[in-house]
């Protein structure tokens, strides 16, 4: 027998693999649109090390 | 003492896949091994439970009190159902030769770990300052 | 040596303030109370679980001690990572590395069974007994990654939201079940029955008594996208520590004057049993939803922190590069969190809620016993007033000291009852580590990973 409970289970197991798609699609997508150096190029405490090495008392 | 940087090789995608999915695997093996061993145990404990719970037990004989079965009953726990969770005990009785084992195992893992990541340190400092 | 010149990739974003840091690691901890922490009493009795309760709580104090110190000096994403990296040396960060995506990401796992499993007891209570979990299990997994991956301020903001619903459900709870009146529901006089596997079980409980604080040391990972990581870290970190005392006395107090031990010990959702024990729908309800909340809270914080975690490695190449891509838009680490899903819902479909918990607690626990030493070779590399600190911590070596001990204590903890999960564990960082030094680390540029514009560290 379907009830609410069963259609609860259908929909979360649809939601899920629709953001699962989406985000693979925008994964994939971003890989093949962007440069793969510029996309790894952050690097670890780039500027606020220097924000807060504020002159020591 | 200008020494030219350390330049690692590049790594093809087929070596980043493989890296990756070997860790993933790492990760399914080692951490999955506690639950085959529990596997492995586990008929004999089934088989305890189930004998000791031949005789029907009572409020009384799981030792509870009027307060205690009546939260267990607003649980929706009976009694039989209450002493499969009151039975299951753990044993901490201490097996010296696991406990050597596990705390060797404990001190082994730090110290090479230590000590290697000295070597590796020395090096980074070296490149980072001697230039 | 110190490179004044801005930098023109493509950086994390710095938008957090202190409120989001108290959001993010009361809001991955905070669940702790709902789930979790009972298995204390399982071990060793409701008394247990209390003294484990302060036991544990001062652990944690000289853990957010030591933290504030290191991480409001070393700011950067992959928190206790990037110290272990500058302080101790690449094999241990790699290790630390590995702790906190374990961590994070089975914490993150319970959170899912939780979940779903309340789902699953409401749905019984309302007349379906066999509701598949696993669908929920994936459903939370799923769309909580989806918001990560779209934005860490849009998903901190939601954080902190959910969580302090979820604190104002105990406080709800706690006056619903009036303790000081005369027709108080607590029953501590009837239900108390000391300890009932003695003195070790004391000591046993001290593991899950981890569960009440676990992951608070997680609000260093946000250091990177701090607007001021100096001042949000300590003060989001301590108001943190005093939100979650409260709240774990509360909860025990509740608890332990509501059920009998031997079922405290197993449940699944022990607040929300409490709740169910008042006999009030609303208060049911209520915690039906700051249960809920919480562990998606948690599970929310947990992806952040992971995926950092694990996005850090790839920076620095002790995993492919590819994983240290930051998304142009969302500036997030996407690829990072994609990958760390699979791992959470098989462990959230396989293993038992307390097996999950014990393989965070270890990998938390290694972490902690790293920062024992860790700061004590800091204060050695690099003397007070050598570098700028955020934050200096009083009474240097103590809290180090005290903190190792605790460790090895709760080590002896999880052998006894869980020796197979912390064999197996030490097991995998082995075998990890042999591979991350004879071939992964070959990959890795070796002055470029010393990043912080600090002297020569002292004896080196």
């Amino acid at each position: 027998m379907m009830d609410f409970w069963n259609v609860l289970e259908y929909a979360a197991w649809g939601i899920s693999g629709g953001l699962m798609l989406w985000m693979l699609i925008d994964a994939l997508r971003v890989g093949a649109e962007h440069d793969a150096d510029a996309l790894i190029s952050s690097r670890e405490g780039s500027d606020e090390l220097l924000a807060f090495q504020e002159p020591t008392p | 003492m200008a020494k030219t940087p350390y330049a690692p090789p590049e790594q093809g995608a087929l070596g980043m896949v493989i890296d990756a999915l070997l860790i993933l695997a790492l990760v399914f093996v080692s951490l999955s091994a506690p639950l085959w061993v529990a596997q492995l145990r586990a008929p004999s404990t089934s088989a305890a439970v189930a004998s000791a719970d031949a005789p029907k037990p009572t409020w009384e004989s799981l030792g509870q009190n009027a307060v205690m079965a009546a939260q267990w009953e607003k649980l929706g726990k009976d009694p039989s159902a209450a002493a499969v969770i009151i039975n299951n005990r753990f044993d901490y009785a201490v097996n010296p030769v696991k406990l050597g084992l596990t705390a060797a195992l404990l001190v082994i893992y730090y110290f090479f770990m230590l000590r290697i990541s000295e070597r590796e340190y020395r090096e980074v400092i070296a490149e980072k300052f001697d230039r | 040596m110190s490179t004044t010149a801005p930098h023109h990739g493509i950086n994390l974003r710095k938008v957090l303030g202190p409120i989001h840091v108290w959001g993010l690691g009361v809001g991955i901890v905070l669940v702790g109370e709902f789930m979790g922490w009972n298995f204390a009493v399982g071990k060793g009795g409701a008394l247990a679980a209390l003294i484990a309760c302060w036991v544990i709580g001062l652990l944690y104090t000289c853990v957010a001690m030591i933290d504030s110190e290191v991480t409001s000096t070393v700011a950067a994403a992959g928190g206790q990572y990037a110290q272990a990296k500058h302080i101790v040396g690449p094999l241990m960060a790699f290790n630390v590395a590995l702790y906190l995506v374990l961590a994070y990401t089975m914490l993150e796992a319970g959170n899912a069974f939780v979940a779903a499993d309340l789902l699953k007891t409401v749905a019984a209570q309302m007349g379906h007994p066999d509701l598949d979990s696993r669908p929920f299990v994936v459903l939370v997994i799923t769309s909580l990654a989806w918001l990560n991956y779209r934005g860490v301020f849009e998903s901190l903001t939601f954080n902190y939201v959910i969580t302090a619903v979820a604190f104002v459900s105990i406080l709800v709870l706690f006056w619903g079940v009036q303790p000081f009146s005369d027709v108080s529901l607590l029953r501590h006089a009837d239900l108390l029955t000391g300890l009932p596997y003695g003195w070790i079980g004391v000591i046993a409980s001290l593991q899950f008594g981890m569960w009440y604080y676990l992951g608070i040391e997680g609000t260093c990972q946000a250091a990177e996208e701090c607007r001021s990581a100096s001042r949000a870290i300590p003060l989001g970190t301590m108001t943190g520590m005093i939100t979650l005392v409260i709240a774990a006395s509360l909860t025990w107090y509740m608890a332990a004057g509501l059920m009998p031990w031997e079922y405290l010990g197993q449940a699944y959702t022990p607040l929300y049993d409490a709740a169910t024990l008042t006999g009030s729908v609303g208060l049911k309800i209520f915690l039906f939803v700051g249960t809920l909340f919480s562990t998606l809270a948690s599970a929310n914080g947990c992806i952040n922190d992971a995926a950092r975690a694990w996005f850090s490695l790839g920076r620095d190449r002790y995993m492919p590069p590819w994983f240290g891509a930051v998304h142009p838009r969302y500036r997030t680490p996407f690829r990072s969190i994609l990958f760390l899903i699979p791992i959470a819902v098989v462990f959230a479909w396989q293993v038992p809620l307390d097996g999950v918990i014990t393989f965070s607690i270890l990998a938390g626990l290694l972490g902690y016993t790293f920062m024992s030493f860790n700061v004590v070779r800091f204060r050695q590399l690099w003397p007070l007033g050598s570098i700028k600190r955020g934050y200096v911590h009083p009474f240097h070596p103590l809290p180090a000291a005290v903190l190792f001990m605790l460790c090895l204590t709760v080590f002896f903890a999880t052998f006894l009852g869980y020796a197979d999960y912390l064999i197996s564990i030490l097991v995998f960082f082995m075998l990890a580590s042999v591979w991350f030094h004879l071939h992964r680390y070959k990959f890795v540029k070796r002055g470029e990973q010393f990043t912080m514009p600090w002297p020569r560290p002292r004896g080196y």
